[in-house]
């Protein structure tokens, strides 16, 4: 009887652990279960829209100056005020500085006298020209006689020299034929008249007395003896002619040299110069000091920058740079690289100031400043914002129309490349389940929002997962987000 | 009377009725459909006579299936049978002791046999894990063989897998014979051994004289249902070497299931046909050979 | 003297033997507990080949839960498969209690025309092998749009006749006289039944429902043919999946697996034993 008590005891406590592990079974099912319910990622799915690509691209700039002119005013004057800070917008007509009066009539009078300074040189200097003209007449009027007169002398040598060669030549003549004739005593008589002055002595017309019937030797004696003559002859005429030159040519070069002394002294006409240029310093002076010593805006503006200081002279140089206003203001801002890409000249810019927005702009230009950075311009024209004011800037670039554009989000880089997950179904022992498959894809445009996928990657009505609440891979098990 | 009669009867049926439903619905009325079709084409079309049991006899993987299960079965039983009775009479001489001197004795024995009984209770799919871990080219007994200085085999890939299979049949099974056995061994009456005994006859001889004729009807009973337990040895084939097995342990549900996949329904029906024939014939057979007289 | 030598030599034989015959849990069970590293140490010729054998040591050097964590925490579809055996099991035990017990009452207690033609057709069907049958259920299940299904299994299952003939051994058994006096009594025979019959018989049906549950929870031809989808397999079909890589997850899984048949069996072995004689007397 005991052993089947025992037995049946045994039984039971067998019973209950079957029970027990049954339940146990059971608990830990429903552990399992919503340990892999915790642990499947849960994803949000969103199915590709067709849509532009839109980039914004926005950033903040000022406006600054678009012209800027520069106002003088008269050198060297005190400022005796300045009216206007740096800046400051001031209309057309607007007072800027005041000059000292006092300066401006010092300055007047000094330029007075220094004209009347002036004048006087210029009327020694004209004196001074007229009696160097003068005597240059008669220098000149002298060099002319000199001239005349020796060139005359010099023609009656040369003329002289000439005739008495002509003599020898002829006598010579005359005895040769002589000679072939038989030998007529030819009477060698001085028919020439030594010349004044002449330089060679001719034959003195010895006469001959050649002799008929002279010996050869006498004959070619006598023949040499012309024929030297001849050659003495020819030998005067030639030095009456190199004289001759030679006087006319220092003659002639006296004559030049009296004629040259009509250069010019210049300085009168420099003195006039002078004068002219005070006289216009001094009608300046005029002027400002008509103009009551003030300086005024010319155009609408705003000052840029101040040169003069109050106490000080004016300078050559600009006293006020203004940008001037009815040229309108120029807008500039920095975008980068990635932005710039996006941006157009001549591309539609709204610009957002304090309160208000200026749309219709365009883009004027872009300005590579350094390797990331562009700089955009926009020229704004004139009333609609204010000079030195911030404003941020936006240009709306749309892109043609995308089929399947998706959420950033939804994009994912490894290696290089990109992958959207999308969700299949698979069959698995637990039934069906969704799971995640890696699809690569090309991503023909992006903003920061949205990218474009190319053509046939994934089809247009594809969910991809958009998030997922954790970190997925290829092949995990996923499950919809519930509302 | 006969009212009583009828009213039992009625009530017999009533009983029976669901029941037997289930069994025509599930076994009966598709059984016969079966037997129609393996008279006709694999769509269930033409009329082919018996063309499909020529064809299905005359398949090389049926053959083989068959030549296997046969083969398992003339390898397995005996040994089985042997291996279980032995056990079982070594049990029946401890489990026959008086309880009060050797309590221990007895309380060893029966954990020794319910120790025996335990791979019945084991699902083959838990235990297929570790026949491969022993029996991998790579596994525990080639390790155990080759430490005892001798040359392992391939088991699972090559012929030695069919001793695989009647490793893990009598595993399962012996156990089971041996309670059959045990309760043939107790029927056999006290008196017939006291009579020998006092003939002078010894143990030995009360075992050859005795003990085996009388228990010869249980031999044929267990011979049966370990013949019908051997299809179930499809199983461990299954989990160890799937579909395709190594050829020596190809069984017929192998083939079966390949038809089924490839919808050889024709094939199938004609086997099925001829499998139920042939275990038929073989049951009644035994039963008849071995016993002489009439049994149910 | 000789006899208790002989005796201690026996036991001794015997208790080696059963040894080694429950020599497989225990590998199971130490494998188990197991950490994953000394397994793959052990396992890994096995499982990368080599030159060396593979090793296993009873006791783990390291024992550890974390393999039972793994398959109790970390995979639901152990679970799954788990109560997909578990279904089957019970839908089969189910459909018996209704059918099997009704059959066996009606065959063993009444007479009427055609009992021996159904008894011996229940005989019949009882020995024939899953390959008879397979294609004639595999029919009516697909007309009957079960194919695919848990039910596939669990409704021939259900009225399987093995167990209608284990029970109507036992229903056989319990004397009519006392029916009789219950009938006398003014009971009606389903009352009969169920207070009488049911209670007597219960060493028969439990045997039967035990012999069926040891079944189910291994069986294996019927889902590899009925049973498509993966998510309807029992674990006798999924614990051969999980690789030897996983050394650690199978061996507790299928320690697992074995835990409530083994539970099972240790209630009702007896009931087994009875079972098994059962069958095995024709009378």
């Amino acid at each position: 009887m005991n052993e089947m008590e025992i037995g049946k005891k045994r039984k039971r406590r067998l019973l209950y652990g079957l029970a027990l592990l049954l339940a146990f079974m059971l608990l830990f099912t429903l552990i399992a279960r919503a340990a892999s319910a915790f642990t499947t990622t849960r994803v949000i799915m969103d199915v590709p829209m067709a849509r532009r690509i839109e980039h914004i691209v926005s950033a903040s700039g000022v406006t600054e100056k678009n012209r800027e002119l520069a106002v003088l005013a008269q050198e060297n004057l005190l400022v005796e005020t300045v009216y206007v800070s740096q800046g400051e917008s001031v209309a057309a007509g607007t007072l800027l500085a005041q000059l000292s009066m006092d300066s401006i009539e010092e300055q007047i009078r000094g330029q007075e006298e220094e004209l009347a300074l002036l004048r006087l040189q210029l009327a020694s200097a004209q004196e001074n020209e007229n009696q160097a003209a003068q005597e240059r007449k008669k220098a000149l009027s002298r060099a002319t006689e000199d001239y005349e007169r020796i060139c005359r002398e010099q023609e009656e040598a040369v003329e002289a020299a000439r005739s008495r060669c002509q003599a020898a030549e002829d006598a010579l003549a005359r005895y040769r034929q002589e000679l072939e004739a038989g030998g007529a005593v030819p009477e060698v008589g001085g028919e020439g008249e030594p010349p004044a002055g002449g330089g060679s002595a001719g034959p003195e017309g010895e006469p001959s007395a050649g002799g008929s019937g002279a010996d050869p030797g006498e004959k070619q004696a006598q023949l040499d003896r012309l024929k030297e003559d001849l050659g003495q002859a020819q030998a005067a005429l030639e030095a009456a002619r190199q004289s001759q030159s030679d006087a006319c040519r220092s003659a002639a070069r006296s004559l030049e040299d009296a004629r040259q002394q009509a250069a010019t002294d210049y300085s009168a006409r420099i003195t006039e110069l002078s004068i002219t240029q005070k006289e216009r310093e001094l009608a300046e002076l005029m002027q400002v000091k008509e103009a009551g010593g003030q300086v005024l805006s010319p155009v609408d503006g705003v000052i840029t920058q101040i040169y003069l200081a109050v106490g000080q002279k004016t300078t050559d140089t600009a006293a006020f740079t203004m940008a001037d206003l009815t040229s309108g203001l120029r807008y500039v801002a920095k975008i980068g690289k990635e932005d710039a890409a996006y941006v157009e000249v001549g591309d539609e810019v709204t610009l957002k100031a304090a309160g208000k927005e200026i749309p219709g702009l365009t883009v004027f230009s872009l300005e590579e400043t350094d390797e990331d950075t562009v700089q955009v311009t926009v020229l704004v024209p004139q009333g609609e914002i204010s000079m030195g004011e911030y404003a941020q800037m936006e240009v709306v670039k749309r892109s043609g129309e995308y089929d399947t554009t998706i959420p950033l989000s939804a994009i994912h880089t490894e290696n290089g490349k990109k992958y959207v997950y999308v969700a299949e179904e698979e069959e698995t022992v637990l039934g069906t389940q969704l799971t995640a498959r890696k699809v690569e894809v090309e991503i023909v445009e992006q903003n920061d929002r949205y990218g474009a996928v190319a053509q046939g990657m994934i089809g247009a009505d594809t969910p991809v997962i958009v998030s997922s609440d954790s970190y997925l891979k290829a092949g995990d098990t996923i499950r919809l987000q519930q509302e | 009377m006969k009212r009583s009669n009828r009213k039992r009867a009625l009530w017999g049926w009533l009983f029976v009725l669901p029941g037997f439903t289930g069994v025509l619905v599930f076994y009966l009325v598709p059984f016969l459909d079966v037997v129609r079709r393996s008279f006709l084409n694999a769509m269930g079309g033409g009329f082919v006579g018996v063309s499909n049991y020529r064809s299905v006899l005359e398949n090389e993987a049926f053959r083989l299936a068959a030549r296997n299960t046969l083969r398992f079965a003339l390898v397995c039983l005996p040994l089985l049978l042997l291996l279980s009775l032995v056990l079982a009479v070594l049990l029946q001489s401890l489990l026959t002791l008086p309880a009060r001197q050797h309590p221990g004795i007895l309380k060893a024995a029966r954990l020794v046999k319910s120790a025996y009984l335990v791979p019945l209770a084991v699902p083959a799919a838990s235990i297929v894990l570790l026949w491969r871990l022993v029996f991998d080219a790579r596994g525990l007994l080639n390790g155990w063989i080759h430490s005892l200085g001798g040359e392992g085999a391939d088991w699972m890939h090559t012929g030695a897998a069919f001793g695989v299979l009647v490793f893990s049949y009598l595993w399962k099974n012996t156990g089971y014979d041996v309670v059959l056995w045990l309760a043939g061994l107790s029927a056999v009456p006290q008196e017939l051994y006291e009579a020998a005994r006092v003939d002078g006859a010894n143990r030995v001889m009360c075992f050859f004289k005795i003990t085996l004729p009388c228990i010869r009807p249980m031999a044929v009973t267990i011979i049966i249902i370990s013949f019908l337990n051997s299809f179930k040895v499809f199983r461990e084939a299954y989990l160890v070497a799937g579909n395709y097995p190594q050829d020596n342990i190809y069984l017929l549900q192998h083939l079966f299931n390949n038809w089924f996949r490839e919808l050889s329904m024709d094939k199938m029906a004609a086997g099925a046909v001829l499998l139920s024939m042939c275990i038929l014939a073989l049951v009644l057979l035994l039963e008849k050979s071995w016993n002489g007289a009439g049994r149910e | 003297m000789k006899k208790t030598i002989l005796r201690a030599v026996t036991l001794a034989l015997l208790l080696l033997l059963a040894l080694l015959t429950i020599s497989p849990l225990l590998f199971l069970a130490s494998g188990s507990l197991t950490g994953g590293g000394e397994l793959s140490k052990s396992l890994g010729p096995i499982l990368y080949g080599g030159d060396d054998y593979a090793g296993w040591k009873l006791l783990p050097l390291y024992p550890t839960l974390r393999h039972f964590v793994e398959v109790l925490l970390d995979s639901p579809e152990f679970f799954q498969m788990f109560w997909n055996t578990v279904k089957l099991t019970a839908g089969v035990l189910a459909g018996q209690i209704l059918f099997a017990t009704t059959s066996a009452w009606g065959l063993a207690r009444y007479r009427f025309p055609g009992r021996r033609q159904v008894y011996l057709l229940y005989i019949i069907l009882m020995m024939m092998p899953f390959q008879v049958t397979m294609l004639s259920q595999y029919l009516v299940l697909d007309r009957l749009g079960l194919y695919d299904s848990l039910w596939a299994v669990i409704w021939p299952g259900a009225f399987s006749t093995f167990s209608v003939f284990l029970m109507f051994r036992f229903f056989e058994g319990i004397p009519e006289s006392i029916l009789e006096a219950a009938r006398i009594d003014g009971a009606g025979e389903f009352a009969i039944f169920l207070r009488l019959g049911l209670p007597l018989g219960a060493p028969g049906i439990l045997s039967a429902l035990v012999l069926q549950f040891l079944e189910m929870w291994s069986m294996i031809e019927q889902p590899v043919t009925f049973l498509k989808t993966k998510s309807l397999w029992p674990l006798s079909l999924y614990l051969p999946e999980i690789g030897l890589e996983q050394a650690g997850l199978a061996l507790c899984a299928s320690c697992l697996a074995v835990l409530p048949a083994l539970l099972v069996f240790g209630i009702g072995q007896e009931y087994l034993e009875q079972g098994i004689m059962a069958a095995a007397v024709k009378e």
